[in-house]
């Protein structure tokens, strides 16, 4: 029998979920040690069902959006359910199996009320290295997964609550700085107990089978407000194409094509059409394009919608066998998470811009302009800094683009100048708007961003960086924004234009000029 | 001895007179927010000229900082920095308010772009001078200043905490020309590391300032109207206080001012109750703030922001959520959600009967009858039990409860169950276990809830001031002179000697008593603590740890303070000095409050009724009580209701309430 639920204990129990995620993200951010999780928030905490349902996320990278789902998914495909005893720790982080990139790890454990895995809380956290070919993980040119770090299937780091120490020792025998990963680790398990421990209280103050229940009703909810909310999404096929600018590789332009139809009140959200597998770091696990289809349909709905798999419950997505967003081993995928996916949210919102020509705004600046700096200093350490860089957003029917910020499926935090000047042999010469780089039009695109960077020793220097070939569009006759420029200013004084993708050694006071793109402009400007 | 103390908030100025022969007197006047010293006039001429005869101090606490940044009144600031980094502020770090949003939006910069200056200078990361300050840059911006008719000046040079030889120059130059100008300076505001923290707090600092030196101004004057010549003091952000003339130097120390009141009052009711841990809970009429009190001590914290702006000085951590008694409750998706919108004073609860058309937390205690109607707020505001049953009757079409007293009990809840979440940030999410607290509940809202949320919480005993809707102010009355100073070190841990600690802590403590000295006090009343930043090299937050002048405990200190906050220590890893803080303070006399006659246990004699109040899911019959009749000793079993003019308070079942002799409730668990 199914318990009535009363609307008040329903809005107690959503907002209490909901406050479990935040709590656990707050001890993961305090205890960790990689600055991608305690400067820049480059990390996520869900809780699920025992179906693996999404129940509630703290909010912090879109990126990780639907990944979340896709690697508890994956876990219990693997590990069936009795054979998951309490306190258990599974630990992943391979592409092929519900993770992004292989620097994100992701940890999950089950939880048990009154005996039985009644629900899984799980957190992803962006590791400062993961071993590999390079520093740091995200190597600009790769051709392989095996180059860009460790691979991790789902395995059990801890059984019963005892760390399984065979695992923990091949992990850290991969990585560069053991310390600090096991550090990482820690403070991924102390967040992952915290939320056991707080639905084990919620789940004794309202016995599980009610508050089951109303997990049921709140994910109905969603889904209902979702429906309601996208009543006036016109039936139909909208389609868009957009492309980038390399295969990471070599200077060839990749096609992402999408397709959204809207029939009977569910959404098929197909990419038939798109380029197949590339030998370059572009691909993107499924699990990433997830997160960019419930990124932009979030988007669409009020933000006071609860965020459970309710919301998604009639999103069909369809990724064609063999194509770049369904890689198999052993494709490089260091890009797909932070580059590819900005390109395939351009071509869903280029698409849904047909449905709602008032509402989507032209492209953002399209990329996260990633770059790794590293070398050894005058002590022979060795050092690596790494950074992504905001830029223009684009301008909408009634709204210029904001400048020099991140867009879409990122939010992560700049380190700040003075922190990295004391810790790094660089030194930051410009940091400032790109003025006149947004799209004109009617509304103005936003200005992207000059960072000038100067080396003090000399460096290898590796961007993976969009939109240098192909700019962000404009909508409804607005102009594109300026393409993003990456310039090496020599002792001597010559500029050399960098391709968008690069590995360069920079000598001591050679410096590194990044023009970030500018977003589209919306409207012609009369 | 003879103290008034002046809390102004968003709807009442609250003002309260103490001496030593235990006289208390309060006012409650509106608020003035277009010049909050017109509000404090009408109270003092309330208060009438014997109240306020021989008065020998005057403690102020505002929030004139706070309402200038929130809504953006401050004065035309330019800001002048490092060229090559003037956008530095607007892009602050990069990042976007909200999330999910098809229109990322951005906090605007208080400083517009024209007037954003770049001058050609720059210190490296040891503090070297790499490129000199162009003195052409200076005069043209000397030019700018004029033609755009700027009132106040925020300087800040990538790493002048290291060396401020430019930024003292351009300071000294702009000075020399218009010696009217506000200047602020980084490195005198903040010369700490981070240059958009450092850039932010001083342009709020630059913003503020003009601003405050007017208020404070007309507020001395005011003041002085009234035959008080001693010269005010105002409470800062840390909760300590300074004289005005001191406070208008740095006023963004002031800008949490109206935040700390209440904390200070929270800290004296656990003093006078032989309480060491305690959360403090003032619920006012749009928000709720919330702090803890640890081993007897208020937490300060540097991680503070106002309005999307991050405030890196020290002040008290509190906790402030949209909840309170004019907190709209709505439906929405299928959830009844409660705040953060609010009513405000203007139309306020429908009740209010001001043309108010949202159901608000008051209207839902009013349904239920917790409230009376002619007693609310001592009478002096009418509310109107109709007007309420109206909006919640006409929420309650799409929430279909029972009874409208059902659906004003769910509001409650929802509304409950926030403010829980938020003790639960200051407690439990902090590693303290919230049954071994207190609750010490105020504000004019405080004691409908104190019970309940006690009971969400697990705690066992709760505290409601004698003069909850008042507390803030009485708050005021007890804080001490205090200046907190601070500067960057950066520096591994093994590489810094004693000599060269102890030199710049010295440095720090002089400016300190110096500036107690300023206050009127003698370099030997003035007591300094020293504290430092430290983390483990690789980290980047930091921990805080005593200094007792010696380096060796500086480690274990630590090593003890990273095992609380993280779980584990690591005595192996090099750590490093990132901050180093200094507070001088000058305790100021303490009050005691007047103590009432000795009673029997017996509360009969204040008995004045009976009323049907909805509790839970029924309606009981509640006894009501009137706090000024009350005794010493005389226990309160609920479910009852202690009404007095400043709040009421609800007893609930299963609680009794004892009463102290100084008029404070300890509601204990039975």
């Amino acid at each position: 029998m199914e318990q009535e639920i009363d609307i008040i204990t329903l809005s107690v129990i959503q907002k209490a979920l909901e406050n479990i995620t935040d709590e656990m993200g707050l001890v993961l951010r305090r205890a960790s040690f990689s600055p991608n999780c305690k400067e820049r928030l480059d990390f996520s905490c869900a809780i699920f069902d025992s179906e693996a349902e999404l129940l509630a996320q703290a909010e912090h990278i879109p990126v990780h959006l639907g990944a979340m789902f896709s690697s508890t998914f994956e876990i219990i495909k693997e590990f069936p359910i009795e054979e998951l005893n309490e306190d258990d720790i599974i630990i992943l982080n391979s592409p092929f199996t519900g993770g992004t990139h292989l620097p994100d790890v992701t940890f999950l454990m089950p939880v048990f009320i009154d005996g039985e895995l009644t629900f899984f809380v799980n957190n992803r956290a962006h590791h400062a290295d993961i071993g590999g070919a390079t520093p740091g993980s995200m190597p600009g040119i790769s051709s392989e997964l095996f180059e860009e770090g460790l691979i991790i299937p789902p395995v059990k780091l801890y059984e019963r609550g005892k760390e399984v120490t065979d695992v923990m020792n091949l992990i850290l025998a991969n990585v560069r700085v053991k310390k600090e990963r096991l550090g990482d680790f820690r403070a991924q398990r102390a967040a992952l107990l915290r939320g056991k421990e707080r639905l084990i209280e919620l789940s004794e103050k309202y016995n599980k089978t009610f508050l089951l229940n109303a997990c049921t009703k709140l994910k109905d909810l969603s889904e209902k407000a979702f429906k309601s909310q996208l009543s006036n999404f016109p039936n139909g096929t909208f389609q868009f194409t957009d492309f980038l600018d390399s295969n990471g590789i070599s200077e060839q332009s990749v096609k992402i094509k999408v397709n959204i139809t809207k029939s009977n009140g569910k959404y098929l959200v197909s990419f038939n059409g798109t380029d197949p597998q590339q030998t370059g770091n572009v691909n993107a696990p499924q699990s990433v394009v997830y997160s960019c289809v419930y990124f932009v349909f979030r988007s669409l709905t009020d933000s006071s919608i609860m965020t459970n798999a309710g919301l998604f419950r009639n999103i069909d997505i369809e990724i064609p066998e063999g194509c770049l967003l369904d890689p198999k081993p052993p494709a490089a995928v260091s890009s797909g998470n932070v580059e590819t996916s900005q390109r395939i949210v351009d071509v869903l919102l280029g698409a849904l811009a047909q449905a709602f020509p008032q509402l989507i705004p032209a492209a953002s600046q399209g990329t996260m302009n990633n770059i790794t700096i590293g070398g050894f200093d005058h002590t022979g350490k060795q050092w690596t800094y790494y950074e992504t860089i905001g830029g223009g957003t684009g301008a909408g029917c009634e709204y210029n683009g904001i400048s020099g910020v991140h867009s879409h499926m990122t939010n992560t935090l700049n380190t700040p100048i003075e922190a990295l000047e004391i810790a790094y042999p660089l030194r930051i010469m410009k940091y400032s708007f790109r003025d006149n780089s947004g799209g004109i039009g009617e509304k103005k695109g936003g200005d992207g961003i000059v960072r000038i960077i100067k080396c003090l020793l000399d460096s290898s220097v590796s961007l993976q960086t969009e939109r240098r070939k192909l700019p962000p569009y404009g909508l409804n006759g607005g102009e594109p924004g300026l393409k993003g420029v990456n310039k090496k200013i020599t002792i001597d004084g010559k500029t050399i234009i960098l391709p968008g993708r690069s590995i360069t050694n920079f000598l001591a006071n050679e410096t590194l000029i990044l023009e970030t793109p500018g977003g589209g402009g919306f409207g012609k400007r009369i | 001895m003879k103290c008034l103390g002046i809390d102004i908030g968003g709807t009442f100025t609250d003002l309260i007179i103490v001496d030593d022969d235990r006289n208390v007197i309060l006012n409650k006047v509106s608020s003035t927010p277009e010049d909050q010293s017109i509000g404090v006039q009408n109270g003092l001429q309330k208060l009438g000229e014997s109240a306020l005869s021989n008065l020998n101090v005057l403690v102020h606490g505002t929030t004139v900082a706070t309402n200038a940044i929130l809504e953006r009144k401050g004065a035309r600031t330019c800001l002048i920095t490092t060229e090559g980094f003037s956008d530095l502020i607007e892009i602050g770090r990069q990042d976007r308010i909200n999330l999910y949003s098809l229109t990322p939006e951005r906090t605007p910069p208080l400083i517009p772009r024209e007037l954003r200056f770049g001058v050609k200078e720059r210190v490296d990361a040891k503090g070297n001078i790499l490129v000199p300050l162009d003195s052409l840059d200076i005069e043209k911006i000397k030019e700018k200043i004029l033609q755009e008719k700027v009132e106040s000046i925020a300087i800040s040079l990538l790493f002048s905490f290291f060396n401020s030889k430019h930024e003292d120059l351009i300071s000294k130059r702009i000075k020399e020309t218009y010696p009217s100008l506000h200047v602020s300076s980084s490195s005198f505001v903040l010369p700490i590391f981070r240059e958009y923290e450092r850039t932010a707090t001083t342009v709020l600092d630059a913003y503020v300032a003009p601003i405050m030196r007017n208020y404070f101004d007309s507020f001395y004057n005011k003041v002085k109207n009234q035959g008080i010549d001693t010269p005010p003091l105002v409470l800062l952000s840390t909760g300590g206080v300074t004289q005005m003339k001191n406070a208008a130097e740095k006023s963004v120390e002031t800008v949490l001012s109206g935040l700390a009141g209440g904390v200070l009052g929270g800290l004296y009711s656990c003093n006078e109750l032989q309480i060491s841990n305690a959360l403090t809970l003032d619920i006012g009429g749009t928000s709720t703030d919330v702090a803890n009190i640890v081993n007897g001590k208020i937490e300060i914290s540097t991680d503070n922001v106002i309005g999307n702006y991050p405030l890196n000085i020290p002040a008290i951590a509190v906790q402030t959520i949209g909840a309170g008694g004019g907190s709209i409750a709505r439906f929405e998706h299928g959830i009844l959600r409660v705040g953060p919108e609010s009513a405000g004073a203007e139309p306020g609860p429908a009740c209010y009967n001001r043309n108010g058309t949202n159901p608000t937390v008051t209207d839902a205690n009013l349904v239920r009858g917790l409230l009376n109607p002619d007693y609310f707020c001592g009478g002096s505001i009418k509310i109107f039990p109709d007007k309420a049953k109206q909006v919640i009757s006409l929420l309650n079409n799409d929430l279909n409860f029972n009874t409208i007293e059902e659906c004003a009990a769910g509001i409650i809840e929802i509304y409950e169950n926030n403010i829980a979440l938020a003790l639960r940030k200051v407690s439990t999410e902090k590693g303290y276990d919230s049954r071994n607290f207190t609750l010490i509940a105020f504000g004019g809202a405080g004691g409908l809830s104190a019970c309940s949320l006690g009971d969400r919480l697990s705690m066992t005993s709760v505290v409601i001031p004698p003069y909850p809707g008042v507390w803030s102010a009485y708050g005021l009355l007890t804080a001490d002179i205090r200046h907190d100073l601070s500067t960057s070190i950066l520096k591994p841990l093994n590489q810094i000697s004693y000599e060269e600690l102890d030199l710049a802590f010295n440095d720090l403590a002089q400016q300190g008593i110096k500036l107690c000295i300023e206050d009127g006090f003698s370099s030997k009343d003035v007591l300094v603590a020293k504290q430092l930043d430290v983390r483990l090299v690789g980290q980047s937050h930091e921990l805080r740890v005593p200094y007792y002048g010696q380096l060796e405990t500086i480690s274990l200190s630590f090593d003890k303070v990273h095992e609380q906050a993280y779980g584990y220590s690591s005595p192996e890893e090099p750590r490093e000095v990132v901050n180093i803080r200094v507070s001088a303070m000058v305790p100021l006399p303490k009050f005691s409050l007047p103590t009432l006659p000795e009673g029997d246990s017996n509360s009969e004699k204040a008995k004045i009724g009976v009323r049907k109040v909805f509790l839970k899911d029924n309606f009981i019959k509640a006894a009501i009580y009137n706090k000024s009749l009350l005794y010493a000793n005389d226990i309160i079993k609920g479910p009852s209701i202690i009404e007095q003019a400043d709040s009421t308070t609800l007893v609930n079942e299963g609680w009794y309430a004892e009463v102290k002799s100084d008029g404070h409730l300890l509601l204990k668990k039975e």
